[in-house]
């Protein structure tokens, strides 16, 4: 009979069925299961009762009909099963000895050629693989360009501001619940655009990003969302059309994520035009 | 018991039985793929997790153990391991998710999938986004509180809530 679980430990055990454990909490339990049956039993209950099945829950999604023979062929080369002999059942006696005879040699060329295909068969699965970990570094490389593209792009916008004529550079302080948060907004009222670079702005909680504000007089001119990077920086291109031109106050608040009209969460950034 | 078919065909794959591969790949592909299209949001990534789990399937046929869980189960653990894989993987290179697909596009297979949506149904929407952070996105306890803005000791007691919850609901069910 297997011992009741320790409470402390039993309450993890779920959590660690589901593989959330982290820290101190994960260091306990996995120690402690290692000699606790009773711990064992009641998170692989968990494990064979709830996790493993929750990825039912996701449904079902056929993939292209052309990833079967890719799947089966490089996983178990020989899968295909080799053409079957016809009958020759229809045939006299006589006729099945002459066929006999003649057959020898074509039954020998037969076996050649099936050889041979076997081969071809390896060859293909092995390219196959090949082909496939080569998609794979394609597709990796092909993120990394779209990155490194992105990047290239805010400096030459950067350039271009930079070498204008009337590049002006506006710092924005941290306010409210961002006190530590600091950026600059380098931009051009001629070029009508502008970028924003700012640091010390955590990530956005769920469900809500960054929004920058124009200030030309009335109300606050919407320019675009964005979200920070883990480290705290982020970096915002602007189109300011001819109104924000004449901005004279930029400010940045938190919205929800597809952006508000208006402002209404809190300002975490802001800095009048010198 | 008697053998399920789809047990069948695991035995047969652990005997060797290429044939039964195809089979199999026909039965169950279609659970694998949207699994993990669920997690990774990408049909081209999702793909090479079929191709993966089949590989690891085949050559770990003969550790399935049909008293431990269905063979529907040991794919959604194996699937689900090797999709999270990738997508750390992927968040290591880039900061922003790609939402290239929407959630929720797949068809449960059988009542049993009724069954587990039903049940994360019952649960609070508080508990299943929680939940869903931990089983689609992988992350660790601590993460899930910071991502929500709550503290550590609320997530936890929550997610157990909703584990509890989710075992009454589900052990009655036949696999």
């Amino acid at each position: 009979m297997t011992p009741a679980p320790a409470d402390q430990f039993a309450e993890l055990a779920p959590l660690g069925a589901l593989g959330i454990l982290d820290g101190e909490d994960r260091a306990a339990f996995e120690a402690h299961v290692g000699t606790c049956a009773g711990c064992r039993a009641e998170r692989d209950a968990y494990d064979a009762v709830v996790v493993s099945r929750l990825g039912l829950a996701a449904g079902e999604v056929a993939p292209p009909a052309s990833l079967r023979p890719r799947v089966v062929t490089s996983t178990a080369p020989g899968a295909a099963p080799a053409p079957p002999l016809p009958s020759l059942a229809w045939l006299g006696f006589a006729a099945s000895l002459l066929l006999a005879v003649t057959s020898a040699g074509a039954l020998y060329q037969r076996a050649e050629a099936r050889r041979e295909a076997e081969s071809l068969r390896a060859q293909l699965s092995e390219v196959q693989g090949l082909a496939l970990r080569r998609g794979e570094e394609l597709a990796a490389l092909r993120q990394d360009l779209a990155a490194a593209t992105v990047e290239r792009d805010q400096v030459r916008l950067v350039q271009d501001i930079a070498l204008g004529p009337d590049a002006r550079l506006t710092p924005l302080g941290g306010q409210g619940p961002q006190p530590g948060a600091a950026a600059r907004i380098l931009w051009s009222a001629s070029r009508r655009q502008g970028i924003l670079c700012a640091s010390g702005l955590p990530p956005a909680p769920e469900g809500k990003a960054y929004e920058l504000w124009v200030i030309a007089g009335a109300a606050p001119i919407p320019a675009g969302v964005f979200l920070s990077a883990a480290d705290g920086r982020a970096v915002h291109t602007v189109a300011l059309d001819e109104q924000a031109a004449r901005a004279a106050t930029f400010a940045v608040t938190l919205e929800p994520r597809e952006g508000s009209a208006a402002p209404t969460g809190p300002m975490v950034l802001a800095g009048q035009v010198g | 018991m008697a053998e399920t078919h789809a047990q069948r065909l695991v035995r047969k794959l652990a005997e060797g039985d290429q044939g039964a591969l195809g089979e199999f790949y026909d039965l169950f592909a279609g659970l694998v793929n949207g699994l993990a299209l669920r997690i990774l949001r990408d049909a081209t990534e999702a793909e090479d997790v079929v191709q993966e789990v089949f590989v690891q399937v085949w050559r770990q046929a003969s550790r399935f153990d049909p008293a431990r869980g269905t063979p529907e189960a040991w794919l959604c653990t194996m699937a689900r391991s090797r999709a999270l894989d990738r997508l750390r993987r992927r968040a290591s290179r880039r900061e922003e998710p790609a939402e290239s697909a929407p959630a929720n596009v797949g068809v449960p297979r059988n009542e049993e999938a009724l069954a587990v949506r039903k049940a994360l149904e019952g649960l609070s929407p508080d508990q299943r986004r929680a939940l869903e952070l931990a089983y689609y996105e992988g992350l660790t306890q601590s993460e899930i509180a910071e991502r929500l803005g709550e503290p550590l000791g609320t997530i936890k007691t929550r997610i157990r809530t909703a584990m509890i919850r989710l075992r009454d609901a589900l052990a009655p069910l036949q696999p």
